[in-house]
């Protein structure tokens, strides 16, 4: 990652992550907690790191300074967000606060996968709320997500395939509104 | 039927022989790559939001379902 796409990368994590924490405040009532306060650089290192170590292992003819296809980034960036888990909410059980980081790792997913495919979010809000597969397809990998202890696992291949067909299910629903 | 190791195995191959084609088209495509403009569409942060909220609303039922 060069320092220009390191910046970019860390400044729409850390918009990602305040559009999230005040949504769930207006939205639930919640108040997340920021526990690490630098949680868009640890998670975009993170994700550099695997990106490193793993993707570009890998990966066939890629070198350093090539671009990373965005399924795979989308897949390793959230990873990245449930492996640093950096909310907290004081005097909340540990099962909601491990709720609330899923989702934050979801939100920062579909943020990237939104800004970067160039779908309509006016029309997926619509497919969003009312398509049962789709329903189905997030509350599936929100439980998926839930369940994986990133310390001894990190999938981040097949979680780009997640992502690579979210995206196409996402993209057909979106183009029958 | 396969196992979980054959399924991410299968997995992990069909992402390696990704045609190199679809890397070059990626690649290629400024406007689909912009990094620039990440993070300051509040559209997409709130529709993202949407989803995020409609992944983890059952969450608390904790069942894989079948």
């Amino acid at each position: 990652m060069t320092p220009e796409q390191y910046e970019s990368r860390v400044a729409a994590l850390a918009t990602y992550i305040e559009e999230y924490i005040n949504s769930v405040k207006e939205t639930k009532g919640i108040s997340l907690v920021i526990q690490k306060e630098d949680a868009a650089k640890n998670i975009c290192e993170l994700y550099d790191r695997y990106t490193e170590d793993i993707v570009r292992h890998w990966i066939k003819g890629s070198q350093k300074g090539n671009i990373i296809q965005n399924f795979k980034i989308i897949a390793n960036t959230e990873l990245a967000a449930i492996r640093i888990f950096p909310i907290t909410i004081d005097g909340e059980a540990a099962d909601q606060i491990k709720k609330y980081n899923v989702g934050l790792a979801i939100h920062i997913a579909t943020s990237f996968l939104i800004d970067w495919n160039e779908i309509d979010p006016f029309k997926a809000r619509k497919v969003i709320s009312t398509d049962e597969e789709i329903i189905y397809f997030l509350e599936e990998h929100a439980t998926w997500l839930y369940l994986l202890d990133t310390r001894f696992q990190f999938p981040l291949f097949s979680n780009s395939q997640v992502w690579r067909l979210f995206y196409y299910l996402l993209r057909d629903r979106v183009k029958t509104i | 039927m396969l196992d979980t190791q054959t399924i991410h195995t299968l997995a992990l191959i069909n992402e390696l022989v990704e045609p190199a084609s679809e890397e070059e088209k990626f690649r290629n495509s400024d406007k689909r790559w912009s990094e620039v403009t990440l993070g300051k569409n509040p559209e997409a942060c709130k529709t993202a939001f949407l989803a995020t909220m409609v992944a983890i609303e059952n969450l608390s039922e904790l069942s894989v379902s079948n």
